[in-house]
C-alpha cells in the first residue's frame, strides 16, 4: 500500500480541524484519568450514543484524545498522591511518589506529561509508519507466548522483593492468591469466594487498587502535616517556571528511553488482553535493568517515572492496531472502537487499507494532533497542579478517604466495592508498616488472573503437556529473557559487592 | 512500623508481632482456597495449588525466621505501634469507622448528603475546629461530585431519601 505525502499532509490539516471535539476529548480523558474507577473503556461506553450519533471521523477523534490522555490523567494523583487513577499508572507511583516528597511534584509532573506526549508521539509515528507490518505481530503471540509476556510482568515482583526478597515474595503471592478468587476462566466454577456473590468475577481490581495504595497510602499520610518533607517544603513553596524546565531538560536527557520503553508500549498494546499496566511494568522493569545506577530507582529517579508513562501510552498507538488490519480488538476500547466504525458501515480487516486508507490514517493522525495539544495545553499546568500537596494532610487525608471510597464504587456499580476497598485499605496499611510491598501485592492481583488465562489456554492445547511453553521460538526467546532479566541484577550486584569489597581492601591496605 | 524494625540492634527488642498478621492472613486465605476447591477438577484449581503451596512455604519461612529471632531475644511478640494508643492510631480508627458507616448508610442517606456529613466528621476528627471551614469545605466537595459525577458523568451512585431533593442534578 503506497501513501503520498500529500494524502498524510490532508488528513493532518483535517484532524487539526477536529480540535473543537479533541480538546473537549482532552479535558474530559484528564478528568477520567485522575478518578479512580472511571476507566476510558467505562465513559466511551457512556458517550456511545454521542460518537455513533458523530460522523465516523469526528467520533474517532473524540474517543482517541479521551482514549489518550486518560493514561496521562492516570499519572497525575500517582505522582502526588502515591494513587494510581488507572491500572497503567501503578508502576509510576514507585518513583513519582518519592519525587513529590522531596519537593520536586513539579518536575515529576513534568517528565509524566512530556513523556507520555512524547512516547505517544514516537509510537504514532512508528504505527503510521509500519501499520501494516505491526498488524501481523499479533498473530504470533498465541496463549503460550502470552503466558512468557505475563511471566515477564511477575519477574517484577522478585525486582521489587530485592530490598527484603522473603517479605516482597509473600507480598507478590498473596497478591497471586487474592488473584485466583472468583470462577475459574475455563469451567466457570466458583473457587475460595467466601459465599459472596459479588467475587464470583474474581476481586475487582479498582477497589483493590484503591484499597492497597489510597486509603493505606492517606492512613500513613495522616502522621504528617503536609505530603512533602519539612526539610523539602521550602523548596516545594517556591517552585517556578524555572522547575518546569528543569523537567524538561530531565526529560530530553533520557530521550532515548522514552522511545525504546513507548515501543515496549507499542507492542504490549497490539496483544490482546495484555494492556497498559502490564506495559508500564515491563517498562520500568527493563529500564531499571538496563540502568547503570538501577539502586536510584524507587528513591524518586527521573527515568522511573519517564518508563511507564511513556510505555502506557505507547499501548494507545498499539490497541488500535489489530483493530484496523485483522478487525478483531484486543480490548475493550478497541472493541468500543470497532462497534463505531462498523455502525458507519466500514469493513475492518486487511482490505480497509485499499478501501478506507485515509480513514486509518486520519484516526491515527488526530492521535498526532491530540498528543501534540497535550505537549501544548498541558505542561504549562503542571505549576499550579503540584501546588496540591502542599494542602494540610488534616484537609487532604479525609477529602481523599470519602473520595476515593466513592470512586470504588465506579467500576461495577456495586456498594460492595467500596467495602472492599476499606478492607483493603486496612491489609494495605498493615503490609506498609510491616514492610511487605503493597506493589507487588497488586502486580499479583492484577496480572494473576491474566497468567492463569493464558496458562490454562495454552494447557488445553498442550492437552496438560508442560513442555509447550517451550514448544515455539518466539517463547523460547522470550523465555530467554526472562532469565536474563532475574539473572542480571544479581549478577550485577555481586559484581557490585566485589568492588566495592576491593576498593576497601584496597584502602585497608 | 518504625520502631520495629526487626535489624535494629540497640534499644529495647523491637516488637515483631505485627510481622506475622500479612503471612497469617495469606495462610488463612490459602488454605480457605484449598479447601474450597477440594470437590473441583484439577484445572480448575491447578494454578490456585501451585501458587498456594508456595506461599505456604514463604509464609512458614517467614514465621520461623520472626519465631527464631523471638526466641534469641531479638524481638518481642507485642504489636508495637500498629495498636498503640496514640493520637494518630485514634485518628486511623475513627476515620476508618467513619467510612464505614458511610457506606453502610449510603443507600439511606445517599452520596451527597453523606459525603457531606463524612467530610465534616473526617475534618473534625482531624483536629480542625472552624465550622465555617468546615461545612464550606464539605458542601463544596460534595457539591462537586453531584455535579461532575452524578449529573455529568451519569454514576448510579445511591442517593437515597433525599433523592427528590437534587432531583436537578440528574435525580
Amino acid at each position: 500500500m503506497e501513501v503520498s505525502n500529500a494524502l498524510l499532509f490532508e488528513v493532518f490539516l483535517r484532524s487539526l480541524g477536529l480540535w473543537w471535539v479533541i480538546i473537549p476529548g482532552m479535558l474530559l480523558g484528564i478528568i477520567v484519568g485522575i478518578l479512580p474507577g472511571f476507566s476510558a473503556q467505562n465513559t466511551l461506553i457512556i458517550l456511545l450514543p454521542l460518537t455513533l450519533y458523530l460522523p465516523v471521523e469526528t467520533g474517532m477523534a473524540f474517543m482517541i484524545s479521551l482514549y489518550c490522555t486518560t493514561q496521562l490523567g492516570g499519572g497525575i494523583p500517582a505522582i502526588l498522591f502515591n494513587m494510581p487513577g488507572e491500572g497503567g499508572a501503578v508502576a509510576t507511583t514507585l518513583d513519582g511518589y518519592p519525587m513529590t516528597k522531596k519537593g520536586q511534584a513539579q518536575q515529576a509532573l513534568v517528565l509524566c506529561f512530556a513523556a507520555s506526549a512524547f512516547g505517544g508521539l514516537v509510537t504514532t509515528i512508528a504505527t503510521m509508519a509500519m501499520l501494516p507490518a505491526l498488524a501481523q505481530l499479533g498473530l504470533y503471540f498465541k496463549s503460550v507466548e502470552m503466558v512468557v509476556v505475563i511471566v515477564f510482568g511477575l519477574t517484577l515482583i522478585a525486582a521489587i522483593a530485592a530490598k527484603d526478597l522473603l517479605n516482597g515474595l509473600i507480598a507478590g503471592f498473596a497478591g497471586l492468591m487474592i488473584g485466583t478468587i472468583g470462577v475459574d476462566p475455563v469451567f466457570g466454577t466458583p473457587r475460595a469466594t467466601f459465599g459472596m456473590l459479588e467475587l464470583y468475577d474474581g476481586v475487582p481490581l479498582i477497589p483493590t487498587l484503591i484499597g492497597l495504595f489510597a486509603i493505606s497510602e492517606a492512613f500513613v499520610m495522616l502522621e504528617e502535616e503536609t505530603i512533602v518533607r519539612k526539610e523539602d517544603l521550602d523548596k516545594a513553596k517556591n517552585a517556578r517556571w524555572a522547575d518546569t524546565l528543569e523537567g524538561l531538560r530531565m526529560n530530553a536527557k533520557y530521550w532515548w528511553q522514552t522511545i525504546w520503553t513507548s515501543l515496549i508500549g507499542l507492542i504490549i498494546g497490539i496483544l490482546p488482553g495484555a494492556g497498559a499496566t502490564v506495559a508500564a511494568f515491563l517498562a520500568y522493569h527493563y529500564s531499571k535493568l538496563m540502568s547503570k545506577t538501577p539502586e536510584l530507582y524507587g528513591t524518586g529517579h527521573p527515568p522511573g517515572v519517564i518508563a511507564p508513562e511513556s510505555a502506557n501510552n505507547g499501548v494507545t498507538s498499539g490497541t488500535l492496531v489489530p483493530v484496523f488490519a485483522l478487525g478483531i480488538p484486543g480490548g475493550t476500547t478497541g472493541a468500543i472502537m470497532t462497534i463505531v466504525l462498523t455502525y458507519h458501515g466500514i469493513v475492518l480487516g486487511p482490505r480497509l487499507f485499499i478501501e478506507h486508507a485515509d480513514l486509518v490514517y486520519a484516526v491515527y493522525m488526530q492521535m498526532l494532533v491530540c498528543y501534540l495539544l497535550m505537549a501544548l495545553m498541558i505542561l504549562p499546568l503542571a505549576r499550579y497542579m503540584s501546588r496540591i500537596v502542599l494542602v494540610p494532610t488534616r484537609f487532604l487525608v479525609p477529602l481523599i478517604l470519602s473520595l476515593v471510597t466513592i470512586a470504588a464504587f465506579s467500576e461495577r456499580q456495586y456498594v460492595f466495592d467500596m467495602g472492599l476497598a476499606l478492607f483493603f485499605g486496612v491489609v494495605g496499611y498493615i503490609a506498609r508498616k510491616t514492610r511487605y510491598e503493597v506493589t507487588a501485592m497488586l502486580i499479583g492481583v492484577l496480572m494473576g488472573p491474566l497468567f492463569e488465562q493464558y496458562f490454562l489456554r495454552a494447557m488445553r492445547v498442550g492437552q496438560g503437556d508442560l513442555t509447550i511453553l517451550f514448544s515455539s521460538t518466539l517463547a523460547n526467546v522470550l523465555w530467554l529473557m526472562v532469565v536474563l532479566a532475574l539473572v542480571v541484577p544479581y549478577w550485577r550486584s555481586r559484581r557490585q559487592q566485589g568492588v566495592l569489597a576491593q576498593a576497601a581492601q584496597a584502602g585497608n591496605e | 512500623m518504625s520502631n520495629a524494625n526487626p535489624e535494629a540492634g540497640r534499644g529495647p527488642p523491637p516488637a515483631l508481632g505485627a510481622y506475622f498478621i500479612i503471612p497469617l492472613l495469606a495462610c488463612g486465605l490459602t488454605i480457605y482456597y484449598l479447601i474450597s476447591t477440594v470437590g473441583l477438577i484439577w484445572e480448575a484449581k491447578s494454578t490456585g495449588i501451585v501458587i498456594g503451596v508456595i506461599l505456604l512455604a514463604l509464609c512458614g519461612a517467614q514465621i520461623i525466621r520472626l519465631g527464631l529471632k523471638i526466641a534469641r531475644g531479638e524481638g518481642t511478640l507485642g504489636l508495637g505501634d500498629l495498636v498503640e494508643n496514640n493520637l494518630f492510631n485514634r485518628q486511623r480508627l475513627a476515620l476508618l469507622v467513619l467510612s464505614a458507616l458511610f457506606i453502610a448508610a449510603l443507600p439511606l442517606v445517599g452520596t451527597t448528603v453523606g459525603l457531606f456529613l463524612v467530610i465534616v466528621a473526617s475534618i473534625w476528627v482531624m483536629g480542625v475546629r472552624n465550622w465555617r471551614v468546615l461545612v464550606t469545605t464539605a458542601a463544596v466537595t460534595a457539591a462537586t461530585v453531584h455535579l461532575l459525577l452524578i449529573y455529568l458523568l451519569g454514576s448510579q451512585l445511591p442517593q437515597g431519601v433525599f433523592k427528590n431533593l437534587f432531583s436537578f442534578g440528574g435525580g
